[in-house]
């Protein structure tokens, strides 16, 4: 049947296995988050359960974005980067100086996904660390005011790095990486990675409710602890050591290495994310769906991990 | 016949174009708190601090009672060309104020629409104010509402649009933003026309949404 599908599908047979083992996975969470949640309510237990039910859409979101052919997936994909942008955006004050400049900041995205799909690998991780730097200061400049200019200069380029270039990575995953030898195809690959960042928040949360007794960081993010975070940690590792056949890595061990770099990674997204709000004294980013926050509260550790899986295959050689 | 086009064009364009581009564009996020019926007149009063803010409200009114929905427009601004007088017409269906005094009575198209059972869409500070403050009320409405007591009043709260293109700008931004609409209601006859100004204005400072908690600036 698993042949069938790929077949009808056009997707790999590793990628049609992995999908269905996470669906099963999701509808198993769901019951018992679900159930746990019902019998003993507590403010981090209902955050998991909101996380799973934001799994359900991701995934039907990737699977939608992978079936439809064409750019849809990169135009979708933009568009997200696009509502994502616009709620930090609007949460920045100094947004009312160098007003004009913020154009800019938005043509950003149309070419950063321009780059992810036709453009060069250089091209694509220069165009905003090093082109967006410099043009951002140079508007400001011919504007001619320097009332707030670093502060607009730091922060506007910072959100740019954070979201465009850190969701844009997705894109480039999908369009410009072929990895000699693995069969899953890209597809796979960012499959996986959502699904593992997104596990790994679940991890943290099982192993911090069960053996958690130091705070990790107790202004940032109460709710996270040492324990919860190396548990974590080795269990992801354990995770990808065992789908080691899924993944493009040479071998066992780099997997699991690949899995506790993914986990720690996934965790400063998050804290990122909570640092971010407590800053600017908000609670949730947006409220576009209610109870869930804006779509910033849903990927915060996806926009670490993303980068640094790019970044990883590229140190290595596998791009 | 006219008329018909206009009305095609206004359907076309607020419904087909406009809030779409206002909602996936420019996030703008529309609230009700009651289904909106203008099978009777009713007075819209919102805080304005931009050009959306009209065009925002025109948007969300329904397809059947579009034609009856004006907006009041400042006379020496929009008429000042026959471009946007014709502009102000045709797509916004509006009504003209005079700011000075220029006639006799300035309200007499509005009242002429009250009595035909339209209705109106007022900014009563009578002019785009800064984002996130609310100016002073002119009297306006309050002194239509005395003539007219049967036509109640629909509080609109315009929520960051001065963001999304302040006075001054032309350039429309993305940020996100919202329009919170009120429930209607009809103030008691025997209240002077301070007295409805006043509750007005609470009406629709109750419709704002609880403090961002920006403590950035």
């Amino acid at each position: 049947m698993i042949f069938k599908l790929a077949k009808l599908s056009s997707l790999s047979v590793p990628f049609i296995e992995i999908f269905l083992g996470i669906t099963g996975l999701l509808i198993l969470f769901t019951l018992v988050f679900g159930l746990w949640n019902k019998k003993s309510p507590s403010p981090g237990m209902k955050e998991i359960v909101v996380r799973i039910y934001s799994w359900w859409i991701i995934l039907f979101l990737i699977i939608f974005v992978f079936l439809l052919p064409g750019d849809f997936a990169t135009i979708v994909t933009a568009f997200f980067t696009f509502v994502a942008l616009r709620e930090f955006l609007t949460k920045l004050e100094v947004t009312k100086h160098f007003r004009k400049t913020i154009l800019y900041v938005y043509l950003t995205i149309p070419l950063q996904f321009y780059f992810a799909k036709y453009g060069s690998q250089h091209i694509f991780n220069a165009f905003i660390p090093i082109y967006m730097f410099f043009l951002i200061a140079m508007r400001n400049i011919v504007l001619g005011n320097y009332k707030n200019y670093l502060e607009f200069n730091g922060k506007v380029f910072w959100v740019l790095m954070l979201i465009v270039f850190g969701f844009s990575q997705v894109s480039f995953l999908r369009h410009q990486t072929i990895i000699g030898g693995y069969e899953g195809g890209s597809e796979l690959l960012i499959l996986l990675i959502l699904f593992l960042t997104q596990f790994n928040d679940v991890l943290q949360f099982l192993w911090g409710k069960t053996m958690g007794r130091n705070k990790l960081s107790p202004n940032i993010s109460p709710n996270k602890t040492t324990e919860g975070f190396l548990g974590a940690a080795f269990t992801l590792a354990a995770i990808t050591a065992g789908l080691a056949s899924y993944l493009p890595f040479a071998s066992r061990w780099e997997a699991a290495l690949f899995g506790l770099l993914l986990s720690t990674f996934g965790l400063f997204g998050d804290l990122n994310m909570s640092a971010v709000k407590r800053d600017l004294g908000v609670k949730d980013m947006d409220d576009l769906i209610p109870g869930h926050g804006g779509i910033l509260d849903r990927l915060d550790s996806i926009s670490f991990t993303l980068p640094f899986t790019v970044q990883y295959l590229i140190i290595r050689g596998y791009l | 016949m006219m008329e018909v086009i206009g009305f095609l064009m206004r359907v076309l364009l607020l419904k087909g174009f406009l809030k779409p581009f206002l909602w996936l564009f420019l996030g703008v996020k529309f609230k009700y708190q009651e289904k909106l019926d203008f099978e009777h007149g009713k007075i819209i009063i919102a805080n304005h601090n931009s050009h959306v803010d009209a065009l925002a409200i025109l948007c969300c009114v329904p397809i059947r009672f579009l034609h009856k929905v004006h907006p009041v427009v400042a006379r020496d601004y929009f008429y000042k060309t026959k471009m946007t007088r014709i502009l102000a017409k045709l797509i916004l269906n509006s009504v003209s104020v005079a700011r000075n005094k220029e006639f006799k009575s300035p309200l007499a198209q509005c009242e002429k629409l009250l009595k035909k059972n339209h209705s109106l869409i007022i900014f009563p500070e009578g002019t785009r104010g800064k984002a996130g403050e609310l100016q002073e009320f002119k009297h306006g409405v309050s002194i239509l509402l005395s003539k007219y007591p049967d036509v109640s009043i629909l509080p609109v709260y315009c929520e960051g649009f001065g963001d999304l293109m302040p006075k001054g700008e032309w350039m429309v931004l993305p940020f996100n933003s919202s329009l919170q609409f009120g429930r209607s209601r009809i103030l008691a006859e025997n209240m002077s026309v301070q007295e409805k100004t006043n509750i007005m204005k609470q009406e629709i400072l109750s419709l704002a949404p609880e403090q961002k908690g920006v403590q950035h600036v």
